[in-house]
């Protein structure tokens, strides 16, 4: 059963690529479904036996590599985590699926694309289940292969084959670094899987690693290159600009992929090496101040932001960003809680979005719609509710897990948790800022598409809606269902899935934090809300001076142009590298250096040694006979020259002799 | 005593006559050193007490192998060669190569037998007394005889084949069986021929 | 006939008496004045013999046996067993790939084949001496026998100069080889193998135990330093390397291959280095194992410059013969890289390469025999290069035969060249001689280079017509097919020649032991 949890999105996949030809775009969607609900009702019950009943899965499949010391095998691990985030991505997958069989219908590419997310999805559940490094990294480049043909599925498109490579390249930052940290772990641990590694981390926690005669912490230096891999894939600060870009795919594959699965996957990295992180504080540290940075900035960038996928690509990245600082402060579950309620309910955001996009003729900007509340009412509700949810408005998921982080980073009492406290705090105010923004924009205010658009503007079918309806049930419920079982004292839900040290735990702490401190996030946000939504009704032009001003203007375009991120690495970093590139790399390497030394110059060089041994061949009999002599005394000589100075003299010396004749017989000719 | 020095003489005139083989100009005179170092090669050989040997040495290189080659000297009227350009060229190279030889081989032998080898002590005055001799005696022919005939017969055939095949190859190289060249009619020759290249006058 | 007492070396006895009635027979016949063509029958007799040879070697049968006859002298183990078979089989085949080139250049003389016959008695010997005497003897008569078939070809001077050389360098090397036994004898007081292995089987520590290391000086220096023994060694060694053609030494090879008749340069190519590696393996690896740490050394050095040389050498080269001969010092080199290692496994792939040497010498030679060019005027002898222009649109059968035989030595993958010399390669590198080991995988690309130049000449070639050859006669014709088929059979099946070697080298080993 937990093999065919993980193999029967391939067996879709397979079947709805390779043959989708055949099977026709009906038939291709009714497998790739049917294969994805199963597979959904398989890790319910695998959530069931594993999360409810406490018995893990462990399942040694078949060995991979045996090199040595290098052992690793397909090996296949359920433990709570692994269930959570089974749970999570087949239901969202399979609801993605669902969707998009109807927004994707007009496409004639409905099978490939249907085949690219389940092999997307059968990827990611690699990603989570596998039981050692390598496994999981075979994933980890799998998703990221999907997201690149997903955000390249229409490949006639300039503007998604840039997002595409975009992402593909940036991610392969991260990518490197995650792969020199599980290098690193080979090369000092003897081994990649999971079990061996965290047990072993406690013994060598002051161990030092050595490189080029620096020496670092060795777990830091770990978790640190660990953390590179996760920044990349979960669009932290710094290798975020891709994940806006990416929006440039269909809307499904922005919900599935760049909301709820595999931009979280850095967060799950990080909650499933806790074991790691948890011995090297430095690093949690950084991961602390990377992940608030990371939240109040896209949610700054995305205040101002016209594009309505954008927008929630923004919110994506930011409440990303909460997630990893919870994981920085030690609190790994509250981490993933969090990703659990936010895969819901931004799934439900961006499937919305698809829907108001896909009523309103493909349009994506917020400033050429409004007024939809009377013509799309469900998409209406779906997105009112979906909204609050990220908002954090009481009793809806988001409250349940956003609020628990702010509290855990209040409760930690250091510098980074203030920190990240107070960025959290301003984060949520702007969030619930250009959430309203957003429904305000979109909905309620006065209609400002063209007008045969807006006539044509209706509620999707079935299929869309159904799907949306299926993900409000947990936007709004989940949270307080599993508040408890998840985050709850005392609670042995994760069972050994994540670890945490006893000086980094601080549960209890947060309880106890002043009663203010508490309630302002909530306060916050609903000021937020209500300060948008009261700006954006009758203080519109108070806003339009604001913009206007000088100030305001640059203030605008600063957050207008994501804080000149893009502007920065295309013009400065990336022309360093072409220029780099050009001059150095191919000008003076390729086409200078090896060039010399190898086709010009070595040929050159061995046909003129060639001539001169040729030479030798002189006809004269003496001069062979004295050749002869000369051959003994040298090896005499030789005999000699060993007795005298064997033990100082080093064979490899008259390589170094071969190769001087090289160039020496090369000057004087 | 008398025995050490007349082997010192001797070696010295091996050597002496040796180079001289090589460095004179005049062939003949090559030759007749060559037939020098024989005879005093054949010497020392009889100083060892080998008289056999050392007579047989005589007379085949002496007697047969050296007049041999005076005969054909005299008979191909070899003229002298004057060596010194070519020889000034090489010289320092050469000598360079031969000097270090000759050290390698002094750096060896020497240390080998610095040893308290009872005989190496007075090598002048070293006169051993041959038991064997007085007890046993034992003509050289004989026992190389009894040596060449059952211990190494093999080698003593091997020899005997190695002399035919000397014969026989010789014999061949220098037979010219009297086959008469075909005629044929070379049509190029034919056309080549002219009336100015053909008549002489 | 004491002689025949020793009843295991009837198949040499029986050679040399053969030659003995074959001279007689040919010069009773000869002298007549009528001057009959005897030349293709005495060939024929030799095959005979060569092959009742075999017959007698097989029946012999002294597998796992070990022999010493004749005081010592003479050893008969499955090594001397085993390459005397295959030089036998090898010179067979020799023969009937001469028997038309020796027709069409009008060397008419039935010595020729008797010449030959010499040459192998001596070669037998070698694979079977276990004594510096009569190691000595049996290479002087091959040699000799050599010195007269370079020279054959009476109306040629390159030939009689070839002849001259060959006579004057190997007397040399011979000198050498005197010089070299003559101090081991003067220190050891024999001249036998079994004796030198005995005496110098000791290792220091045991020397030391015995005698203590500063009782007697003489023991000290001769046992333990080594100095003389290994001056001695040197001497020998490079008096076989010459024999050989290895890089210091090879410059005669050049111009006697050169110069000699193409049938002749057959025989010195393929037929006598695998007895004179044996003869190298009895006195180094078997007498003085003990001093293998020294004279590994050596190998080494002489080793890496053969190969250089060889492969560099082969480069310029615009004759086919002379590129052959570069090709043939190459090989040596390789050889000798597998010998150096001084291991089990450097023993075993050393045999194999060498045996697969000898087929692709084989093989090729053959081939270079078979074209003849179709010029009326010169029956040019010594190939050009271009003579092959396009040899694959008038034979495409022995062009593509050609071409894998030359790919085949030159050692790409698929073929069975391929596979001995990654043995030499990995040996080395078990060895620890990581550099010796890359270089010579340099070197081996290097010379790649000639031998795909031949194979681009007979395909590639950008020329409207190619040459003309004679058509090659239809019983040959078989025998180079079956050739090209053991090739490949033992591309299909390495086993084969490895299973031989190995047994080989462990039998020999247990005799060292």
């Amino acid at each position: 059963m937990y093999l065919l949890l993980v193999f029967l999105p391939l067996i879709g996949s397979c079947c709805a690529g390779l043959f989708g030809r055949k099977l026709g775009p009906y038939g291709a969607s009714c497998v790739t479904v049917t294969c994805l609900l199963i597979t959904f009702f398989l890790s319910l019950f695998a959530f069931y036996e594993v999360s409810l009943l406490g018995c893990c899965v462990y399942i040694k499949f078949i060995p991979w590599i045996n090199s040595e010391l290098l052992n690793v095998d397909w090996g296949f691990l359920f433990d709570s985590l692994t269930v959570v985030m089974c749970c999570v991505v087949t239901f969202v997958s399979s609801i993605v699926h669902l969707y998009s069989t109807e927004y994707m219908a007009h496409d004639p590419h409905l099978p490939r694309f249907m085949s690219y997310l389940s092999l997307f999805t059968f990827f990611m559940l690699i990603l989570v289940t596998a039981d050692n490094f390598i496994q999981m990294f075979v994933g980890w480049e799998g998703v990221g292969l999907c997201s690149y043909l997903l955000i390249n599925f229409w490949f006639t498109r300039i503007q998604a084959n840039k997002a595409a490579i975009k992402a593909m390249v940036l991610n392969r930052i991260g990518d490197f670094g995650l792969v020199i940290g599980i290098l690193i772990i080979f090369v000092e641990y003897k081994a990649v899987d999971y079990a061996t590694v965290f047990a072993v981390t406690p013994i060598l926690t002051n161990k030092v690693f050595s490189f080029l005669s620096f020496d670092f912490d060795l777990t830091s230096i770990i978790c640190f290159f660990l953390f590179i891999g996760a920044v990349g894939k979960s669009a932290q600060l710094g290798l975020h600009t891709w994940l806006p870009d990416a929006m440039e795919g269909p809307t499904p594959v922005s919900a599935l992929i760049h909301a709820a699965t595999m931009v979280t996957a850095g967060v799950f990295l990080i909650a499933r090496t806790s074991p790691l992180f948890e011995y090297t504080s430095s690093v949690l540290s950084l991961v602390t101040v990377v992940g608030a940075c990371t939240a109040f900035f896209a949610a700054t960038v995305g205040l101002l932001q016209n594009d309505l996928k954008r927008v929630i690509a923004y919110s994506t990245c930011s409440q990303l960003g909460y997630m990893v600082f919870a994981c920085g402060l030690s609190n790994y579950s509250v981490g993933v809680f969090h990703l659990v309620n936010h895969a819901f309910f931004k799934a439900l955001l961006f499937l919305g979005a698809g829907s108001i996009i896909h009523a309103v003729a493909d349009e994506q900007d917020m400033r050429k719609m409004g007024g939809l509340k009377k013509l799309v009412p469900f998409t209406y509700s779906m997105m009112v509710i979906g909204s609050l949810a990220l908002i954090g408005f009481p009793f809806l998921t988001g409250f349940y897990s956003k609020d628990v982080i702010l509290e855990v980073a209040y409760g930690k009492y250091t510098l980074e948790g203030h920190f990240s406290y107070i960025l959290g705090t301003m984060g949520a105010f702007l969030t619930a800022f250009y959430s309203t923004r957003l429904v305000y924009l979109t909905f309620l205010c006065r209609p400002n598409g063209y007008k045969p658009v807006i006539c044509k503007a209706y509620d999707s079918s079935y299929q869309i809606c159904i799907s949306l309806f299926l993900l409000v049930v947990p936007s709004v419920l989940i949270g307080f269902y599993a508040k408890d079982m998840i985050i709850g004292f005392g609670s042995d839900f994760w069972g050994n899935a994540m670890f945490t040290t006893t000086e980094n735990m601080n549960r209890i702490d947060s309880e106890f934090i002043t009663h203010i401190f508490k309630i302002l996030p909530v306060i916050l946000s609903l000021l937020g809300a209500t300060l948008s939504f009261l700006l954006y009704s009758f203080g519109s032009r108070l806003l339009v001076q604001l913009k206007l001003s000088v100030l305001g203007k640059k203030i605008y375009h600063f957050f207008n142009k994501k804080w000149f991120f893009d502007k920065v690495y295309n013009e400065q970093i990336g022309q360093f590298f072409f220029t780099i590139s050009y001059t150095i790399t191919y000008k003076v390497i390729d086409r200078g250096i090896i060039e010399i030394f190898g086709p010009m110059g070595l040929s050159s060089i061995i046909t003129k040694k060639a001539s001169y041994i040729a030479k030798m061949q002189t006809g004269y009999l003496y001069h062979y006979t004295f050749l002869i002599l000369t051959g003994l005394t040298l090896i005499l000589g030789l005999r000699q020259f060993w007795v005298f100075a064997g033990s100082l003299a080093d064979f490899k010396i008259f390589i170094l002799f071969f190769m001087l004749s090289f160039f020496l017989v090369n000057k004087k000719t | 005593m008398i025995v050490n020095l007349f082997f010192y003489f001797f070696s010295f005139i091996l050597i002496v006559s040796a180079l001289m083989t090589i460095l004179s100009q005049n062939s003949i005179y090559s030759v007749l050193f060559l037939v020098l170092s024989f005879v005093s090669s054949s010497s020392i050989l009889f100083l060892l007490e080998c008289e056999y040997i050392s007579l047989i040495f005589i007379i085949i290189y002496v007697g047969a192998i050296a007049v041999l080659f005076l005969f054909v000297v005299m008979m191909l009227d070899v003229k002298t060669v004057y060596l010194a350009k070519d020889s000034l060229k090489y010289f320092p190279f050469g000598s360079f190569i031969g000097i270090v030889f000759l050290i390698e081989i002094a750096l060896i032998i020497p240390t080998t037998f610095e040893s308290a080898n009872p005989y190496n002590v007075s090598f002048l005055w070293n006169c051993y007394f041959d038991w064997f001799n007085k007890l046993d005696y034992f003509t050289e022919v004989m026992s190389i005889g009894h040596l060449l005939y059952t211990d190494y017969i093999i080698q003593f055939l091997l020899s005997g084949n190695i002399l035919l095949l000397a014969t026989v190859g010789p014999v061949t190289l220098v037979l010219i069986r009297s086959t008469k060249p075909t005629k044929t009619q070379v049509t190029f020759k034919q056309l080549s021929r002219t009336y100015s290249s053909v008549l002489h006058i | 006939m004491l002689i025949f007492k020793e009843i295991q070396l009837l198949p040499e006895i029986f050679l040399g008496i053969s030659i003995i009635y074959l001279i007689i027979h040919g010069t009773f016949i000869s002298v007549n004045n009528k001057y009959l063509l005897i030349q293709n029958s005495i060939l024929y007799l030799s095959i005979l013999i060569i092959a009742m040879f075999c017959f007698l070697l097989l029946n012999n049968s002294i597998e796992y046996n070990n022999f010493q006859i004749f005081n010592n002298t003479i050893i008969l183990d499955y090594l001397s067993f085993s390459s005397k078979a295959w030089i036998a089989l090898i010179s067979i085949f020799c023969f009937l790939m001469v028997q038309r080139y020796l027709a069409v250049q009008k060397i008419n003389y039935f010595e020729y084949s008797v010449l030959i016959l010499f040459a192998l008695l001596g070669i037998f010997f070698i694979c079977s001496s276990n004594d510096l005497i009569t190691a000595y003897l049996s290479i002087e008569l091959q040699s000799l026998s050599f010195y007269i078939m370079a020279a054959m070809k009476k109306d040629s001077a390159f030939s009689a100069d070839a002849g001259l050389k060959y006579f004057i360098l190997g007397a040399f090397s011979s000198s050498l080889f005197l010089f070299g036994s003559s101090i081991l004898y003067g220190v050891s007081g024999t001249t036998n193998f079994e004796d030198l292995k005995n005496l110098f089987f000791l290792t220091y520590l045991e020397y030391e135990s015995i005698y203590g290391v500063d009782n007697y000086s003489f023991v000290k220096h001769v046992f333990i330093d080594g100095g003389l023994i290994q001056f001695a060694l040197v001497f020998i060694f490079v008096s076989l390397l010459f024999k050989l053609a290895v890089a210091p030494f090879h410059l005669w090879s050049l111009d006697i291959y050169e110069g000699s008749p193409s049938s002749s340069t057959f025989f010195f190519a393929v037929v006598p280095k695998l007895a004179i590696f044996i003869l190298i393996i009895r006195i180094f690896y078997s007498s003085f194992f003990e001093y293998s740490i020294k004279w590994r050394y050596y190998i080494v050095v002489v080793a890496m410059l053969t190969v250089i040389v060889g492969s560099f050498g082969g480069l310029e080269q615009k004759k086919l013969k002379s590129l052959l001969a570069y090709s043939s010092i190459s090989h040596m080199g390789y050889t000798l890289i597998a010998f150096s290692t001084g291991t089990f496994e450097g023993m075993q792939s050393m045999l194999c390469y060498l045996f697969l040497y000898m087929i692709a010498g084989l093989c090729i030679w053959s081939i270079f025999l078979l074209l003849q060019l179709k010029y009326k005027y010169s029956k040019k002898q010594n190939k050009d290069l271009t003579d092959l222009n396009l040899l694959s649109k008038s034979n495409n059968i022995l062009a593509l035969f050609f071409s894998t035989v030359l790919l085949s030595i030159a050692g790409l993958p698929p073929m069975v060249g391929f596979l001995v010399k990654i043995g030499i390669f990995l040996v080395s590198i078990e060895a620890s001689m990581y550099f010796v080991a890359i270089l010579s995988i340099l070197c081996s690309v290097i010379s790649t280079f000639y031998y795909i130049r031949i194979v681009k000449i007979m395909y590639f070639e950008n020329s409207v017509a190619g040459k003309l050859y004679y058509p090659i006669q239809s019983n040959i014709s078989i025998l180079v097919v079956c050739l090209f088929y053991f090739l490949l059979f033992l591309f299909v099946n390495p086993t084969l020649i490895y299973l031989f070697s190995y047994k080989i080298t462990l039998l020999l080993t247990m005799t060292v032991v």
